[in-house]
């Protein structure tokens, strides 16, 4: 069945199966940084922004994705291909080590950070309790969340 | 992952047009309204999906009565995040919520295909001790406290839930909410929710609801009854405890056993009546 997904800003077509979910639309459409990583809703690798919220992608259907705005990484770098202050921090504080988790990691505290624009640790600690992450132990993410916090406040430049 | 045993994907655009698909009782046809559950769990007969996504209401409302209704396609994050509602009992479902999954399952999970499936959930004991009504669609708008769309097994007809009413409380009202699981990330070995109204000397009214049995909910009349005549003394709490435990059925499997459970049905029960004591003792 074909649908149309709005991802990015960009509306385009997709050939879906019924029971395909929007992880799998999205990988087959060329959007790679949704990683494929538990299929189960577990590890929130495949999360993406749905109308600026965090969802995992594999626990949702892709028709079902036709009515919201679908936003992954890509979405979030600015015009000019300059880095958004989280994906910055991320590389400045050292969270970045495989970089696997990365992506969906960086869309889960934007969607925080959005509605909660100065985070505790504790804060940002219990809002990434769906992505998971096996190389670090989220202290230098937590940190570049903080970061990005305080760039995205106008306390520190990027 | 997708899932190759469905292959047809309906999404009506009124909410008859999606009664007429669900009315025949067809086995192989399941309701769509979040997907958490059916991307994940579905039973290897569903061949067809009825997506009620531009059918039912996302809103959540106060209503004249000072009751606040939440529409079927309300996320778990819409309601917990709500702001009237997590002020209710003192907190409880804000407090319950946080259990539930994670930000991106609640983020896209909505309240009424949680109570549709009604299992294996942390959320349905505390919409039941809130005395939650349920309003669903089977070719008329029925409503129902949920306590009855359990038990009278109206869950099990067709039907499209279309939304959820939390009732006011009164003032002197309090809620709580305990868990016990292996893990943060688990389902429950057991739940439990409790509230108390207080009248002028005794409580007026009182709800204990334990779930992950691992059945769907119960409640612990016998133990309600005692509090309801005693009063949230210790006295009272430790004997509402031992009969909640006698009363309340527990299955064993291999995440705990039915005398492990039954235990635990005691202690949370006791827990969960001192939370309530010491939130209506502060002012």
């Amino acid at each position: 069945m074909k649908i149309l997904l709005s991802v990015n800003g960009k509306q385009q077509s997709a050939d879906v199966n019924a029971g395909d979910t929007l992880l799998d639309a999205l990988r087959a459409n060329g959007f790679t940084s949704v990683k494929d990583g538990c299929a189960n809703g577990d590890c929130g690798s495949c999360a993406v922004l749905i109308d600026g919220r965090a969802v995992a992608s594999c626990l949702v259907f892709a028709a079902q994705a036709e009515d919201y705005q679908i936003t992954t990484i890509e979405g979030i770098t600015g015009a000019d291909q300059a880095y958004h202050p989280l994906q910055r921090t991320m590389l400045d504080a050292g969270g970045v080590q495989c970089g696997y988790c990365i992506p969906a990691m960086i869309l889960t505290a934007a969607d925080l950070l959005e509605k909660n624009p100065n985070p505790s640790r504790d804060e940002i600690s219990t809002y990434l309790v769906g992505n998971l992450c096996r190389c670090t132990g989220y202290v230098k993410q937590i940190d570049a969340i903080e970061m990005a916090a305080s760039v995205l406040r106008g306390e520190i430049d990027d | 992952m997708s899932k190759p045993g469905i292959t047809t994907y309906l999404r009506p655009s009124s909410l008859e047009e999606a009664w007429s698909h669900v009315a025949p009782g067809d086995p192989t046809l399941r309701l769509l309204s979040g997907g958490a559950d059916l991307t994940i769990h579905a039973p290897p007969e569903i061949a067809t999906l009825v997506d009620v996504g531009r059918v039912l209401d996302r809103t959540i409302v106060n209503r004249p009565d000072g009751s606040i209704w939440m529409g079927a396609m309300a996320t778990l994050t819409d309601v917990m995040e709500h702001p009237e509602i997590a002020l209710l009992g003192g907190g409880v479902v804000p407090e319950m919520m946080v259990h539930v999954g994670n930000p991106l399952l609640r983020n896209f999970s909505t309240i009424g295909g949680h109570v549709a499936r009604g299992k294996l959930s942390d959320v349905v004991p505390v919409l039941l001790a809130l005395d939650t009504r349920i309003e669903f669609f089977d070719g008329e708008q029925q409503t129902a406290l949920l306590q009855e769309y359990y038990d009278q097994g109206l869950h099990k007809l067709p039907h499209i839930v279309t939304g959820l009413s939390l009732p006011q409380l009164p003032e002197r009202s309090a809620a709580a909410f305990l868990r016990f699981a292996r893990t943060a990330f688990d389902f429950a070995i057991l739940n439990i929710a409790c509230r108390v109204d207080l009248g002028r000397e005794q409580p007026d009214h009182v709800r204990i609801v334990l779930g992950a049995t691992p059945r769907r909910s119960q409640r612990a009349s016998d133990a309600e009854a005692i509090i309801q005549e005693q009063g949230l003394t210790s006295a009272a709490i430790q004997e509402a405890a031992v009969a909640a435990r006698g009363e309340i059925w527990t299955g064993g499997g291999w995440v705990a056993s039915s005398e492990y459970r039954s235990n635990l049905v005691e202690v949370l029960t006791r827990r969960c009546l001192q939370v309530v004591n010491e939130r209506l003792e502060t002012p």
